[in-house]
């Protein structure tokens, strides 16, 4: 691998090398650029992800990670510590442990403020671009990261090319999830997944060792940017990784351009590294948090924070789903999360008085093979004991995804007192669902468990909502959104900060809007787009 | 006290219904034998969290959570010495946490056993009356109980607990990580 020196000035340094930022990595590498990657995480193979893996995985080994935080409703409020976010946290970032469910969003999705109007009490706005500027690298997602699917789905947005690979086995659950799609009138489809159906591109093909969401991938199916895109970059001789190294903040010089990163490297010690320009691909609470950690003198608000939008308008995807037990062997512990998806609502018919959209996937059952339970049954003893294996084997889940409203209120900013490891201020989320969330939310938990119970079970839960805790979770949108007018955005439609001509932000916090579920692929669609016209603007000499 | 564990599994062949019984009866040397390593290989390692008494309490408590029926246990799956090894490596902090549990508990037998603050000493409906009394009045510690307890069943093997994969033929589980279609009942078309 390329080691560069920190008084090297590299084309690019990129912080994070997860969805985005080991996409950036290769393609600005590819493109000829001198590329270094610092990633807060270990960097960690296929050899360090073992099947035995239930409860019982090192520190060092692990791949999730929920940062100190803290989280209040709103402004009138303080905030109370907690870990109320989580992420990977390795090279690879999310997309090592990720369920890996890859679709485009809807048309609509683009233009929402237009075609709908904006809700009180939000910020609802138009992206920059339009579904047909992002479909060609949506398709380019499909095909060099490693795709399943099944073009055709009557829901799905119109697309230039098929699918690489094609759908993963259905499984016993999604057999279930179409009998009872054709019940109600509903499509099921093959869930679109970033998991190898076959060997590609050298990576083995899954073998459904049902380790699969939360975990690394031994086999290198699932598609994470670990496998699939820092080898590529690292090939080309012009890109180093940098792992175990925290990014602090990114320093500017006089003119108010960005100079390079200062960072803490593996031993703890203060590193400057220099670079022509800056990437950021943190995610959306570390991109936002590093900007506002990086407020001087020319920033009092926090980098590229003219707008005042940084870490404003977080969204995230929230959804409610069912479980059931039927009365034979599902064995959803067997092989991935997902297998089919119900689209039928993705965008839902008017007059139901709901803005957004959402899915419904059938996944395996929430209830788990470590003694689980049901509720209203024995959890211990002789009883519980009799029907351990129904529990384990015998149960399937519905789980709907969906939109949140961007509200400018709901947001990300440092938090005045609590610390963490490294002295930063954590970061403090403050948000409150809006009503018409609330609406759209219970609207997809009736429709996941009508689903599920027009499957035939013998049982059924009621809805679990999967996103208690409001601003939280994985999905973390739209806190440096794109935009035309910087006075409500923060990068532009070449994911140019509108402030800081030489600094990139790429990744989630780049949407716009939330999408209706599940955005790791629009988010790795936007970073081979931006990598493209960041090139350009690179060789012509406009950074 | 010599061989506890033998003598609670006749006990049970005497007591359990005609059917459970039966089978017990006629798989009595199998689990004799599980049983007898579980003895021959307790004793001599050393414990490296519990004490042997709090060893002898925390497998009386697992034996009630998953019992042996007509199938193996949390005794025979060797529970108690996942559990031990957890404590002492994954959940060192929280090891006060669950020494403070034990304590709750022996407070609840000597509540209804006055002179004896001992579960393992308990008979079988007593252990399970107290149990059921004490997952209502302390439930984040019975759910220690619990959790451990099945942690120790269903995980792999090489921590301790799971012994012959016990735990695994209880609930269906196949430890192969590669699996071809079709998967379930319903995709066995």
């Amino acid at each position: 691998m390329k080691a560069y020196r920190p008084s090297d000035e590299v084309d690019f340094v990129i912080v994070g090398s997860g969805a985005a930022g080991g996409v950036m990595a290769h393609e600005l590498a590819r493109s000829g650029f001198s590329v270094v990657v610092l990633e807060q995480g270990p960097w960690l193979t296929e050899k360090d992800f073992s099947h035995d893996s239930e409860i019982y995985v090192p520190p060092e080994k692990r791949v999730g990670y929920n940062p100190p935080t803290t989280q209040r409703a709103n402004e009138s409020e303080k905030a109370q510590p907690g870990n109320h976010v989580s992420y990977g946290r390795l090279v690879g970032g999310g997309t090592v442990h990720f369920t890996a469910n890859y679709w485009r969003q809807p048309e609509i999705e683009f233009e929402q403020a237009t075609r709908l109007g904006v809700p009180e009490g939000s910020s609802m706005a138009d992206w920059p671009i339009r579904y047909r500027d992002l479909e060609p690298y949506y398709t380019k997602v499909e095909w060099e990261i490693g795709v399943s699917g099944k073009a055709g789905n009557p829901f799905e947005p119109w697309r230039s090319k098929g699918y690489p690979l094609p759908p993963l086995p259905i499984k016993s659950e999604g057999v279930l999830c179409e009998r009872g799609a054709t019940k109600l009138g509903w499509h099921a489809w093959p869930a679109p997944m970033a998991i190898l159906s076959r060997p590609y591109r050298g990576r083995a093909a899954c073998v459904a060792c049902g380790l699969c969401g939360g975990y690394g991938c031994e086999m290198r199916a699932k598609s994470s940017t670990l496998v699939a895109m820092i080898p590529g970059a690292v090939a080309t001789m012009r890109c180093e990784i940098r792992p175990n190294s925290c990014v602090r903040k990114v320093e500017t010089g006089p003119n108010g351009r960005v100079t390079g990163l200062t960072y803490f490297d593996s031993n703890k010690r203060e590193v400057f590294q220099r670079a022509k320009a800056v990437v950021l691909s943190a995610n959306g609470v570390e991109t936002p948090r590093l900007l506002l950690l990086s407020a001087s003198g020319a920033f009092p608000d926090g980098l590229a924070n003219s707008s005042g939008q940084v870490g404003r308008n977080l969204m995230n995807n929230p959804g409610a789903g069912s479980t059931a037990l039927f009365e034979h062997e599902v064995n959803g512990w067997k092989g991935v999360q997902c297998s089919r998806v119900v689209w039928d609502f993705l965008d839902p018919p008017k007059g139901l008085g709901l803005y957004g959209g959402g899915g419904i996937d059938m996944r395996k059952a929430g209830i788990g093979r470590s003694g689980g339970s049901w509720p209203g049954e024995p959890t211990w003893g002789r009883e519980w004991k009799r029907r351990a294996r129904t529990y384990a084997c015998n149960g399937a889940s519905t789980n709907s995804h969906q939109s949140m409203l961007p509200v400018a209120s709901n947001r990300i900013d440092l938090d005045p007192e609590i610390r963490d490891a490294w002295g930063l201020p954590v970061s403090r989320i403050t948000s409150t669902d809006h009503p018409l969330d609330l609406r759209l939310r219970q609207f997809f938990a009736d429709r996941a468990r009508e689903l599920l119970e027009a499957a035939g079970p013998v049982k059924i839960s009621d809805p679990q909502v999967v996103r208690p805790r409001p601003g939280g979770g994985e999905h973390l949108l739209g806190t440096c959104r794109m935009g035309k007018d910087p006075r409500t955005s923060v990068i532009n439609a070449d994911h140019r900060a509108h402030d800081v001509p030489n600094l990139f932000l790429v990744d989630g916090s780049s949407m716009v809007t939330s999408g209706r579920g599940q955005p790791t692929m629009t988010i790795q669609a936007l970073a081979f787009r931006a990598a493209d016209r960041i090139a350009q603007l690179a060789k012509a000499r406009s950074i | 006290m010599p061989e506890p564990d033998l003598k609670r599994r006749e006990f049970v062949v005497d007591l359990a219904g005609a059917a459970a019984g039966a089978w017990l009866a006629g798989h009595l040397s199998e689990l004799r034998a599980t049983a007898a390593y579980a003895a021959s290989v307790a004793p001599q390692a050393a414990w490296e969290f519990f004490t042997p008494e709090e060893a002898r309490e925390f497998e009386a408590i697992s034996a009630q959570i998953v019992p042996t029926d007509d199938t193996p246990g949390a005794r025979e799956a060797h529970v108690v010495r996942f559990v031990d090894r957890w404590f002492a490596t994954m959940q060192k902090e929280a090891q006060p946490v669950f020494r403070n549990d034990f304590k709750l508990l022996a407070d609840a037998v000597a509540a209804r056993t006055p002179g004896n603050r001992s579960f393992a000493a308990l008979g079988d409906a007593d252990q399970v009356a107290l149990l059921m009394a004490f997952e209502n009045s302390n439930p984040v510690s019975f759910g220690h109980f619990r959790g451990s307890t099945m942690q120790g069943m269903f995980s792999d093997p090489i921590h301790g607990g799971n012994f012959n994969k016990v735990g695994w033929k209880l609930n269906g589980y196949e430890d192969r990580y590669s699996w071809v279609p079709p998967f379930g009942y319903y995709d066995r078309v």
